[in-house]
C-alpha cells in the first residue's frame, strides 16, 4: 500500500514537472506559427531601422532625439515556466516583460493572470531643452490575458489595471494574428488595438506646471487607443537558426500626439536578422 | 531439446531470408538528406537529388515508400540521378530495386524531416487553483 502510494506520488510529480504549458505573448506565437507550449529561449540579432517619435523614449541624442535611427540590435528573449507560473520577455512584444500564472486552458483557449509592463520607463529630462521634464518610471499592470486559437488565427485579449499605486489606470487590448505557410516560409500578420485610460496617458505624456519650459507647455492628456499593424516572414536555416524579417507600424493616439513630448503621429520598426533557438 | 534448437534455427533462417538484401557496395544517396520546417507537423519543401551507382548494367527503378509505382526507372544503366520535389511532413524513404524483382531492395536512403519549434499538443480543459 505504502509502495503504491509512493509510486503514485512519484508519477504525480513527474506529470507536474513535465506538464506542457502555457500561452505566450501573441507576438511570439504568431511568429512561430503555433502556440507556445513549453517555454523558449532565443538569441536575436537584427539590423533595424526604426522611429519612436517621443522625446527620450529610445535613446538620448543631442539633436533630433526622436528622428529615425538604425543599427545592429542583439539580445535574448524567451519565456520560462515553473509549474503554471511563467515569466516572459518577448522581443517585439507590446509588453516589455510579463509574469503570471496560467489559470485555465482547453484545446482552443488559455487564460492567464499576470503582471506586465507595457510602456516602460523613459527619460525625457536627459534631452537638451527638456531638462525640466521628470523621468517616467516603468508601469506595472495586473490583469487577465486570454488567448484563443482557431486554425491559423490567434486572438489575444488583455485587461489590466495599474498596480503601481499612481492612480486608477486601465489598459485593454485586442490583438488578432494570422499566419500562413508559403513553402518553407512562414508569414504572419498582426493587428492590435490597445486602449490606455487617461491616468496612464497623462502620467507618461502630460506636462505639469513644474515641468514647463520653452519646449513644454502644460498639457493634460486624455485616454487614447494605440493601433499596431505588423507583417513578418521567417524561414528556418536549420534546426537552430531562423532568418526573420519584420515590419511594424504604430499609429499613436491623439492624446499622445498632442503632447509636447511627441513629434509625430507614426512610429515604426523594420528589421531583418537571424535568431538562434536554444 | 534438439527439437527446440531446430525450431530456433529454422526461425532464424526464416528471418534472414525475409530480410531485404541490401548490398554494401551500392551507393544510393539523397542530397540534402534533411528538410527543416518551422514547426513539427508542417509540410517541408526541398529539392532533393537522388543518386545511385555501383551496380552492373541493368534495368533499375527508384521506389518511394508507400507508393506502388516507381518514381523513376533506368534502362541498361549502372548509375542514375533524379531530381525529386520533396514535400512531406514526415521522413521519406527511397528504395532502389531491380525492375524485374521490385520486392527486393538493393539499397535504401532517407530524407529526414526536422523542425525548429516542437509544438506539443495542449491539455484538455482544466481549472487549476493555487
Amino acid at each position: 500500500m505504502i509502495q503504491r502510494t509512493v509510486i503514485l506520488l512519484f508519477y504525480s510529480v513527474l506529470v507536474m514537472l513535465s506538464a506542457p504549458g502555457h500561452a505566450a505573448d501573441i507576438s511570439h506565437e504568431i511568429r512561430q506559427s503555433a502556440p507556445e507550449t513549453s517555454g523558449f529561449l532565443e538569441f536575436t540579432s537584427d539590423l533595424s531601422y526604426y522611429r519612436v517619435p517621443i522625446i527620450g523614449f529610445v535613446e538620448t541624442r543631442a539633436t533630433n532625439p526622436s528622428d529615425p535611427a538604425g543599427g545592429l540590435r542583439i539580445g535574448l528573449h524567451g519565456m520560462f515556466e515553473w509549474r503554471d507560473f511563467f515569466f516572459e520577455a518577448v522581443h517585439g512584444s507590446s509588453s516589455n516583460f510579463a509574469f503570471g500564472y496560467n489559470a485555465w486552458e482547453n484545446e482552443r483557449s488559455r487564460v492567464a493572470l499576470l503582471f506586465s509592463s507595457q510602456i516602460g520607463s523613459y527619460t525625457p529630462g536627459t534631452v537638451p531643452g527638456y531638462v525640466s521634464v521628470r523621468d517616467r518610471d516603468a508601469d506595472l499592470q495586473f490583469g487577465i490575458r486570454s488567448t484563443h486559437y482557431q486554425d491559423n488565427n490567434i486572438v489575444q485579449l488583455e485587461l489590466g489595471v495599474d498596480s503601481t499605486g499612481r492612480g486608477n489606470g486601465v489598459v485593454a487590448a485586442w490583438q488578432f494574428g494570422h499566419f500562413w505557410q508559403l513553402r518553407n516560409w512562414n508569414l504572419h500578420a498582426l493587428l492590435g488595438l490597445r486602449y490606455f485610460s487617461a491616468d496612464i496617458v497623462d502620467f507618461y505624456f502630460g506636462i505639469d506646471e513644474s515641468e514647463v519650459s520653452e519646449q513644454t507647455a502644460v498639457y493634460q492628456a486624455d485616454h487614447g487607443v494605440l493601433t499596431t499593424a505588423e507583417f513578418g516572414a521567417a524561414i528556418p536555416l536549420n534546426e537552430k537558426w531562423v532568418f526573420r524579417t519584420n515590419a511594424t507600424v504604430d499609429r499613436l493616439p491623439d492624446s499622445v500626439v498632442d503632447s509636447p513630448l511627441t513629434q509625430a503621429r507614426m512610429a515604426y520598426d523594420f528589421s531583418v536578422g537571424i535568431n538562434y533557438i536554444f | 531439446m534438439t527439437a527446440r534448437l531446430s525450431g530456433l534455427l529454422l526461425a532464424l533462417l526464416a528471418v534472414l531470408m525475409c530480410k531485404p538484401l541490401i548490398a554494401d557496395d551500392i551507393d544510393l544517396t539523397a542530397t540534402p538528406d534533411k528538410c527543416v520546417a518551422m514547426r513539427k507537423g508542417q509540410i517541408c519543401y526541398q529539392h532533393v537529388t537522388v543518386k545511385w551507382q555501383g551496380l552492373g548494367a541493368g534495368r533499375y527503378c527508384l521506389m518511394l515508400d508507400k507508393q506502388v509505382t516507381a518514381l523513376h526507372c533506368w534502362d541498361n544503366n549502372n548509375s542514375g540521378t533524379v531530381q525529386y520535389p520533396f514535400e512531406s511532413a514526415e521522413n521519406l524513404h527511397f528504395t532502389l530495386v531491380a525492375a524485374d524483382l521490385p520486392s527486393v531492395a538493393l539499397a535504401r536512403t532517407s530524407v529526414i524531416v526536422a523542425w525548429v519549434y516542437n509544438s506539443k499538443s495542449r491539455r484538455r480543459s482544466t481549472w487549476r487553483l493555487f
